[in-house]
């Protein structure tokens, strides 16, 4: 398959990069998913409460006056 | 778990102070053993006029530490809920966001955080799936990551109030999921800002 040793040594460097290109996406989108995430059936308790303040007027909307 | 709130003077410097209520906040099933504190609500009332249908639900939870992404909220508050004015949003007091992260724990120190409930998705299927994202602004370190991850976060508000599936958007849009986006991270996505060191 490969008929000499530079052709080998491409091959490991290509796959070294490749992998260590992945490694840095996976390490990127780690951070990113620390910033931003979705809200899943873990987080129902805490939607529970927030929407009880609501329902019960504990928290009142924000919405600026706009002037006439 | 009961939670006993009372409303007090607000401290915030956007707010405007309203009557002094006290409301029994209750909700189950948070923790084994429940805990009852007596904590001010801090809340606001400019103009109260919420949309009856709206997408979204925006919660800030802000324990106010002294943190460049604290200042940068405060800040920038107003705009925030100027963007997103359509969507009923909800400021909790330094009193009521102590009084929750001390029920999750593993959120402290990551506020201030933005949360949007996808009412939506929650009024046809509940929530067991996905229903919401948030944004925890604390755990940018700089003023520039700070105000880019509240900008991008208000124009994906914005610019996905009529999407269909929302998790898709944040997937692809803000997590750079898929293909498309680990050639958006190599090829220098927006988000890389906020994320590097």
């Amino acid at each position: 398959m490969f008929d000499n040793f530079g052709d080998i040594l491409g091959g490991v460097v290509a796959v070294v990069a490749i992998a260590y290109l992945g490694f840095e996406i996976e390490k990127k989108r780690k951070k990113l998913r620390s910033l931003f995430n979705v809200i899943d059936a873990d987080d129902a308790v805490m939607f529970d409460q927030l929407e009880e303040m609501v329902i019960t007027g504990g928290l009142i909307a924000h919405h600026k006056t706009v002037a006439a | 778990m009961n939670i006993e709130f009372e409303s007090s003077d607000p401290s915030h410097q956007h707010e405007q102070p309203v009557p002094s209520k006290r409301v029994t906040v209750i909700s189950g099933g948070a923790a084994e053993h429940p805990r009852q504190e007596e904590i001010a609500a801090e809340t606001i009332s400019k103009h109260v006029d919420p949309p009856q249908e709206s997408r979204f639900r925006i919660f800030v939870i802000d324990t106010c530490w002294n943190s460049v992404a604290s200042r940068v909220l405060r800040e920038n508050l107003d705009l925030f809920f100027d963007l997103n004015r359509e969507e009923p949003t909800y400021l909790l007091g330094r009193d009521v966001s102590v009084a929750l992260l001390r029920q999750y724990e593993s959120l402290i120190g990551r506020d201030p955080i933005i949360i949007v409930h996808d009412m939506q998705v929650i009024r046809d299927r509940g929530t067991d799936g996905v229903h919401g994202l948030r944004l925890h602004l604390g755990l940018m370190q700089t003023e520039t990551q700070a105000l880019t991850g509240l900008q991008m976060f208000a124009r994906f508000l914005r610019t996905n109030r009529a999407t269909k599936n929302l998790e898709a958007e944040v997937r692809g849009k803000l997590l750079l999921e898929g293909l498309a986006g680990a050639i958006q991270i190599v090829g220098g996505a927006p988000q890389n800002i906020l994320i590097s060191a």
